[in-house]
C-alpha cells in the first residue's frame, strides 16, 4: 500500500476545496433563472478535472496532478462566462425595473460561489498538488 | 517553484482568454444594442453602381425635426381636447381663465398620471418641454392658487405620493408568476387634516378643480378586493373614490365657488355619488392624456375648446357588477405547480409549464355595454328574468337605473345638438350607409359625434344577441351656432353578423357568420343607451317605461329606422369560415364546467369557475407538447442564387416614391425566400427581439422595432438620436447625437382610450402619420402599436393600451391608425392577438370562452386591420387560448387570421420569457412567426435553442415550409417599411468590425499568446528542475 499522505501539500487541499465548491455550484446552478447547457458542461468538466487531479496526486503522486488547478480554473471561468450570457436579458430587466431583484438572487449566489471556486483553483495552480 | 508561478499566471491569462472567447462568441449577437450605445456599426450599405433617383421611397413632409416636434405637440393637445369628455355640467364650465381664480385640489393634481408604466410610459426627454396639469393651466392663462400648490408639493405631502415600484405607480407590476391576488393599490391622496386653515382660506372664492387619479401599468391589474396602501385611507374598491378623496372634495365644496371634478384615469371609476351630488357642479373625464394632453384639457376647462369626446367604456355604478367580473383574476388548476400534488391520474404541472392559471369568460358575448344595455331592454320588455337579483348592485331587483352612471358613448358639450337619422341604406354583401343631419342648436361652436348602433333580431333561446351594438360613427366639423351638417356613416353588415357555432354549411363545414331574418333597428344616440331607448321607443311605440340616466337625453323614435331582412344569410360573410377555436370552450372539454350568461335567463352566468382539474387532452397544451420535429418530405431550397434583393419587390411611382410591393402571390417572393440560407432563417426567427435581424442574402438591413402606443417608448429608444451612427450622416433625417433634440422622447401622445374618446378618424390618422414621421427621424421601422384588445372588464390595468370595450370602435381606430402609418413607411404591430384580458399571470394563463364570444368581441377588434392588411405585423399575446399557447394556436393564427381574413403580414411573439410554453418549435409550427426574444432564453431548457436543432430541422420539410412562409410574411411586411430607404438595386451590405469587437478579438489573441508563453516557460523550468 502506498503512503500517499506525505505527498500532499497545501495546493492539494485548496484544489480539494475548489472541487467541493464546484460541485455545490453545479447544484446551485439548477435554481438559476436561466441555465446554459455549456455552463453545466464546463463546470462539470472543472469538477471532474479537479477530482481526477486529486486522485492522481493522492494515489500515484504523478506530477501531472499539479496541472489540475490550472485546467479547472480555466474551465470554471468558461462555465461562469457562459452562464452570464443567458442572464444578460434578466439582468437588464432588473436594471430597467421590469424584473424584481429577487429573480437574480439564486444566480448571484451561484456566481459568487463559482467565483470562489475559480479563485481556489487559481491559487492551487500557483502551488503544487503533489509535493516535489 | 518557478514552474508553479508560471502555471499560476498561465491559469490567470487562460481564464481571461476563456472569458474573451465567450465574449467574442456572444457579443456579436448583441451587436445592435452595443452599437446603439457606442455609436458604432456592424455593417454599412454600399452603392456599387449607378442608382436612379435618391432611393428614398418614403420622405418626410417636414423640413426639420423641430417642425415635427411642434406638430406632435399641437396634435397631442388637440387629441386631448377632443378626447376630453364632459360628463356633468350645471353651467359651471367653462371657466373664465382670466377672471376666475382656480384652486387645484387633491395631491394627485400635482402628481397626475399621463401614461401607463413600462411600454406606454409618457415621458419627456432630457431638456424637452414637459407639461403637467399645473404647467398646462398656467400656460393657458389660469390663475392658480399657489398656496394650495405649495401645500400639495410640500415634503409633508410628498410622503403620500403614489410610489410602489416606480415613482407614480400606485400598482405593483409583476413579471413573475404569482399565486396570490394583487393586494394593494396606493391612491396617493393626502388626509384632510393636512389642509391648513391658511391654505383653506386661500381657496375661498375660487373655483375648485378636484383631481381624481388612477394610474395604469403593464404587468398589473386592479382587483376589487384590494386595500388602499395610503396610510389611513380606504376605499370599497380601488375604482371607487377613497375616503381621503371624498374628504378632499368635501373641503373643496366648503371653500369654493364651484366644484369641478377632473377624472384622470383610463379605467372607468365609480362616479354615481359625484353625479348625484348637487354640490358637484361638473365632472370632466380627461383619461391619461400623455405629456402634452393637459394643454388640451385646460382648453376644455377654459372653453377654448368645446368638449366633443364621448366615453369609450361604460361607467357602472359598481365597477365590479358586470358578469365578466365573476371570472377575472386568479384561478388555478387543481394540479397547479403550487398545489403539492397531482390530481388523480393527472400529473402535477410544473413552474416551467407556466400553466397553473386559467380564466373562464362566462359572460359570453355580454361584455361592457352589451351586458348592461341588453339586460335593460329585457327589463323594459319584461323578458329573460331581467329583474332577477343576480348581478344587482344593491341586492334588490335589478334595474338599469341603479347600475349605470354614464353609458358607453356618452358625452356632453357646451352647446346642444340636434341629430336626425335621415336614412339608412343597408344590404347584405355591400357597404351601406346612414345619413345623419346634425344641427348646432346652442350658442357655442362645437363638433358633434354621430354614433350609429343596430339591434339585430333576437329569438328567445336562440343565438345570443346584444340588444344594441355599434355599427359605425362620424364626427362633424366644427359647427357654428345654428349651422347644420349631414354626415355619412358606413354600414358593413359583417360587423353585426352573429357567429353561429352550430350551423353546417353547404360545403359541410361547421360554423358561420349569420344574419338572421327579421327587423334590424338602426339608431343613433348620445351613447348606446340613448340609441337603445330610441329603438325601444320605435319598437314599443311608447317612452313610458324607458329609463334615462342622463338628464340631457333626448329619446326619439324617429332616430331609429327599421331595415327588414326577408331571408337569413349564412354564406355572404362565411367564405372559408369554419369553427376554429372550439376547444377554447371549457364546456366542450369538461361538460358542465361553466354557466354562461344568457338572455334567456339573466339569473344565470354568475358562478365563479373554481379549481378546474384538466383532462389528459388538456394537459398536452398545458405541458407544451403540441408539436415535435420529424423526418418528412423532400426538403426545401435554401441559399439559391436567384439574383433578387428585397428592394426588387418594391413598386415605385414616377418620382421614385413607394407605390406598393409585388403581390403576395407573386412567385418572386418564393424565389426571394429561397435565397436565404437555413442559418440565416434560424437566426432571423429565433432572434426577433427589439431589432429584426438583417438578412444579408436578400439585403434586408437590421430593422428597428420598439413599443408602443404613446409613440416609440423612451425606455427603449431614448431619443431620436439613439439609432443613428456616424455612418448615417448622409441620410436626410439623420439626427446628430450632439443636438438637444436627439435626446427628446417620442412617447408623448395620449393613451388609447383618450384617442378613442375623440371618435375622430382624422385625428387618429394624423397621429399615425406623425408616428411615421418619428420613425423616419429616429431610424425606426416598426412600432409595436396599437393595442387592440378589448376592455373586457374595467379592472385590467393594461386598458390604457387598448381603445375601448367595444370591438367596432377598437377596430376602426386600429385600422385607420395602421393604414395611415403605412403611408409613411411605418409598419405597425398590432398587439396582443388575442384575449389578453388580464395582466395577472398573463404568461401562460389558459383563457376559455365560447367561439361566438371570441369572434364577435375580441377577434372583431383585429379582423378589419388584418383583413385589409393595414398592419404589417401582429404581436401575439402571452396567454393560452384554451390550453394552447396563443402564439402556437393555428386556429386563430392560420385558420382565422390567414384563411378567413386573408392576413399576409408577419406574426411575432410577445417577449419570450424563457419558459417552455413560448418555444420556437410550437410557435413556428403553429404559424406564430418569429420570436420576440433572444436565443439564449432556451438554453438549458429541454428543447434547447433552435440553432442546436439545425440538423433535425433540415430533415423536417413541413417545419421548413413553415419557416419559409414566416420569412415570406416578414419580408412582405418589411418591404413596405422605410427600412429600404437608401437602398437601391445596386446596394450591398458590407460587414464592418466595430472597434469594440476588434478589442475583444485582440483580447483573445493577447491572452492566448501570453498563456502560451507562460506555459512554455513553465514547462521549460520544469524540465530544468528535473
Amino acid at each position: 500500500m502506498n503512503d500517499t499522505k506525505a505527498k500532499k501539500s497545501l495546493g492539494f487541499y485548496i484544489l480539494a476545496a475548489g472541487a467541493v465548491i464546484t460541485v455545490i455550484c453545479i447544484v446551485l446552478y439548477g435554481s438559476a433563472m436561466n441555465k446554459a447547457n455549456s455552463a453545466y458542461g464546463f463546470m462539470v468538466a472543472a469538477a471532474v478535472v479537479a477530482i481526477a487531479a486529486l486522485v492522481i496526486g493522492a494515489v500515484t503522486g504523478n506530477k501531472i496532478a499539479n496541472w489540475g488547478g490550472f485546467c479547472a480554473a480555466v474551465l470554471m471561468m468558461a462555465g461562469l462566462a457562459w452562464s452570464l450570457t443567458v442572464m444578460v436579458d434578466a439582468i437588464g430587466y432588473v436594471i430597467s425595473g421590469l424584473y424584481q431583484f429577487s429573480l437574480l438572487q439564486s444566480y448571484i449566489v451561484f456566481a459568487v460561489c463559482g467565483g470562489i471556486a475559480w479563485l481556489l483553483f487559481l491559487m492551487s495552480s500557483f502551488m503544487n498538488v503533489v509535493q516535489e | 517553484m518557478k514552474q508553479a508561478l508560471m502555471r499560476g499566471f498561465a491559469a490567470l491569462t487562460a481564464s481571461l482568454c476563456a472569458v474573451s472567447l465567450v465574449a467574442a462568441s456572444y457579443a456579436p449577437t448583441r451587436s445592435a444594442f452595443i452599437n446603439s450605445r457606442l455609436g458604432t456599426v456592424s455593417y454599412r450599405l454600399e452603392e456599387t453602381g449607378e442608382t436612379t433617383g435618391d432611393s428614398y421611397y418614403f420622405e418626410s413632409e417636414f423640413n426639420s425635426l423641430s417642425d415635427l416636434l411642434a406638430a406632435k405637440t399641437q396634435l397631442a393637445e388637440q387629441i386631448a381636447a377632443e378626447g376630453t369628455v364632459l360628463l356633468k355640467n350645471n353651467g359651471a364650465l367653462p371657466l373664465n381663465a382670466s377672471s376666475e381664480p382656480v384652486t387645484l385640489w387633491g395631491h394627485n393634481s400635482v402628481f397626475t398620471a399621463r401614461g401607463g408604466m413600462i411600454g406606454s410610459t409618457a415621458a419627456a426627454g432630457e431638456g424637452q418641454q414637459d407639461v403637467n396639469l399645473i404647467d398646462a393651466m398656467f400656460a393657458k392663462g389660469f390663475q392658480l392658487n399657489e398656496q394650495m400648490i405649495g401645500l400639495l408639493t410640500s415634503e409633508e405631502a410628498f410622503a403620500y405620493t403614489r410610489q410602489t415600484f416606480f415613482p407614480g405607480a400606485g400598482l405593483v407590476p409583476s413579471f413573475e408568476a404569482t399565486w396570490e391576488q394583487p393586494a394593494v393599490y396606493l391612491v396617493g391622496e393626502i388626509p384632510a387634516s393636512m389642509y391648513t386653515d391658511e391654505v383653506l382660506a386661500s381657496a375661498d372664492g375660487t373655483a375648485a378643480v378636484c383631481v381624481i387619479t388612477r394610474d395604469n401599468s403593464e404587468a398589473a391589474d386592479y382587483e376589487p378586493t384590494m386595500f388602499n396602501g395610503t396610510e389611513g385611507d380606504s376605499f370599497e374598491r380601488p375604482l371607487a373614490l377613497s375616503q381621503y378623496e371624498k374628504d378632499m372634495i368635501e373641503l373643496a365644496k366648503q371653500h369654493s365657488t364651484k366644484v369641478i371634478v377632473l377624472i384622470n384615469a383610463d379605467n372607468p371609476l365609480e362616479l354615481e355619488e359625484l353625479k348625484n351630488d348637487e354640490e358637484i357642479d361638473a365632472i370632466v373625464w380627461a383619461g391619461l392624456p400623455g405629456v402634452y394632453g393637459f394643454l388640451g384639457v385646460a382648453d376644455v376647462l377654459s372653453g377654448q375648446a368645446n368638449p366633443s369626446g364621448h366615453l369609450p367604456d361604460t361607467y357602472a355604478v359598481n365597477s365590479a357588477s358586470a358578469p365578466a367580473m365573476q371570472n377575472f383574476g386568479l384561478f388555478m388548476y387543481s394540479n397547479n405547480s403550487n398545489s403539492g400534488a397531482a390530481a388523480g391520474d393527472i400529473a402535477q404541472l410544473t413552474t416551467d409549464n407556466k400553466s397553473d392559471w386559467y380564466v373562464v369568460e362566462t359572460e359570453g358575448i355580454y361584455q361592457g355595454y352589451k351586458y348592461y344595455e341588453t339586460r335593460y331592454e329585457d327589463q323594459v320588455l319584461g323578458q329573460g328574468n331581467a329583474a332577477a337579483a343576480e348581478g344587482s348592485s344593491n341586492g334588490g331587483a335589478w334595474s338599469y337605473a341603479n347600475e349605470v352612471s354614464y353609458p358607453f358613448g356618452y358625452g356632453a358639450s357646451y352647446t346642444t345638438f340636434e341629430q336626425k337619422l335621415d336614412s339608412v341604406n343597408a344590404a347584405v354583401g355591400q357597404t351601406g350607409s346612414a345619413q345623419v343631419t346634425v344641427t348646432n342648436t346652442g350658442n357655442v361652436a362645437g363638433k358633434s359625434v354621430v354614433e350609429l348602433f343596430v339591434q339585430t333580431p333576437y329569438t328567445n333561446g336562440g343565438l345570443e344577441k346584444s340588444a344594441v351594438q355599434l355599427v359605425g360613427f362620424a364626427k362633424t366639423s366644427e359647427l357654428a351656432p345654428g349651422a347644420s351638417e349631414t354626415v355619412t356613416v358606413e354600414i358593413d353588415p359583417a360587423l353585426f353578423a352573429s357567429y353561429d357555432e352550430t350551423v353546417t354549411k353547404a360545403d359541410g363545414t361547421v360554423g358561420a357568420w349569420v344574419l338572421e331574418a327579421g327587423d334590424y333597428y338602426f339608431a343613433i344616440g348620445n351613447g348606446a343607451h340613448n340609441a337603445l331607448n330610441n329603438i325601444l321607443a320605435k319598437k314599443t311605440g311608447s317612452t313610458d317605461n324607458l329609463i334615462s340616466v342622463n338628464a340631457d337625453e333626448q329619446i326619439s323614435a324617429d332616430n331609429a329606422i327599421v331595415w327588414n331582412l326577408a331571408a337569413p344569410d349564412v354564406d355572404t360573410y362565411s367564405v372559408n369560415v369554419q369553427n376554429a377555436i372550439q376547444n377554447a370552450d371549457i364546456n366542450k372539454l369538461i361538460p358542465g364546467t361553466a354557466e354562461y350568461t344568457t338572455r334567456a335567463d339573466w339569473s344565470k352566468g354568475w358562478k365563479t369557475v373554481e379549481s378546474i382539474t384538466p383532462t389528459a387532452d388538456m394537459m398536452v397544451g398545458l405541458t407544451n407538447s403540441t408539436y415535435s420535429l420529424s423526418e418528412n418530405g423532400e426538403g426545401v431550397t435554401w441559399g439559391a442564387d436567384n439574383g433578387l434583393m428585397l428592394v426588387s419587390m418594391l413598386e415605385t411611382d414616377e418620382n421614385g416614391n413607394f407605390k406598393g410591393v409585388k403581390d403576395f402571390d407573386d412567385p418572386m417572393w418564393e424565389q426571394l425566400v429561397q435565397q436565404i440560407t437555413l442559418d440565416e432563417a434560424i437566426h432571423f426567427i429565433e432572434w426577433g427581439a427589439d431589432d429584426i435581424e438583417n438578412i444579408d442574402s436578400v439585403v434586408l438591413p437590421r430593422t428597428y422595432m420598439n413599443d408602443g402606443p404613446l409613440g416609440f417608448a423612451y425606455d427603449q429608444i431614448a431619443g431620436y438620436g439613439t439609432r443613428w451612427t456616424s455612418a448615417d450622416q448622409s441620410n436626410p433625417y439623420y439626427v446628430d447625437s450632439k443636438t438637444a433634440e436627439s435626446k427628446y422622447s417620442m412617447a408623448t401622445m395620449p393613451t388609447e382610450p383618450v384617442v378613442a374618446a375623440t371618435w375622430n378618424i382624422d385625428l387618429i390618422r394624423r397621429e399615425a402619420e406623425l408616428y411615421g414621421e418619428d420613425a423616419l427621424y429616429a431610424k425606426e421601422s416598426i412600432c409595436i402599436a396599437p393595442g387592440a384588445n378589448l376592455h373586457r372588464t374595467p379592472y385590467c390595468a393594461r386598458n390604457h393600451e387598448y381603445y375601448s370595450e367595444d370591438p367596432v370602435l377598437t377596430s376602426l381606430m386600429a385600422t385607420n391608425f395602421c393604414d395611415a402609418a403605412s403611408t409613411k413607411g411605418l409598419v405597425t404591430q398590432v398587439k396582443h392577438y388575442a384575449f389578453n384580458h388580464q395582466e395577472l399571470n398573463r404568461s401562460g394563463i389558459s383563457t376559455f370562452m365560447t367561439e361566438q364570444a371570441a369572434r364577435e368581441n375580441e377577434l372583431r377588434c383585429f379582423q378589419k386591420v388584418m383583413s385589409t392588411n393595414s398592419t404589417g405585423t401582429i404581436m401575439t399575446a402571452f396567454n393560452r387560448i384554451g390550453t394552447t399557447y396563443v402564439g402556437a394556436y393555428s386556429g386563430v393564427l392560420e385558420q382565422i387570421g390567414r384563411k378567413e381574413w386573408g392576413y399576409k403580414g408577419g406574426y411575432v411573439t410577445d417577449m419570450v420569457n424563457g419558459s417552455m410554453y413560448m418555444n420556437w418549435l410550437d410557435t413556428v409550427y403553429g404559424g406564430g412567426g418569429i420570436m420576440l426574444g433572444s436565443a439564449p432564453n432556451w438554453q438549458g431548457t429541454k428543447l434547447g435553442i433552435m440553432e442546436d436543432s439545425k440538423d433535425a430541422i433540415a430533415k423536417d420539410t413541413a417545419f421548413q415550409q413553415q419557416m419559409q412562409y414566416t420569412l415570406k410574411t416578414w419580408l412582405y411586411a418589411t418591404a413596405q417599411s422605410n427600412v429600404l430607404n437608401g437602398i437601391s438595386m445596386t446596394s450591398k451590405i458590407v460587414k464592418v468590425t466595430p472597434w469594440w469587437l476588434a478589442a475583444i478579438y485582440a483580447a483573445v489573441g493577447v491572452t492566448a499568446v501570453l498563456t502560451a508563453i507562460l506555459l512554455f516557460l513553465g514547462f521549460k523550468s520544469g524540465k530544468k528542475a528535473a
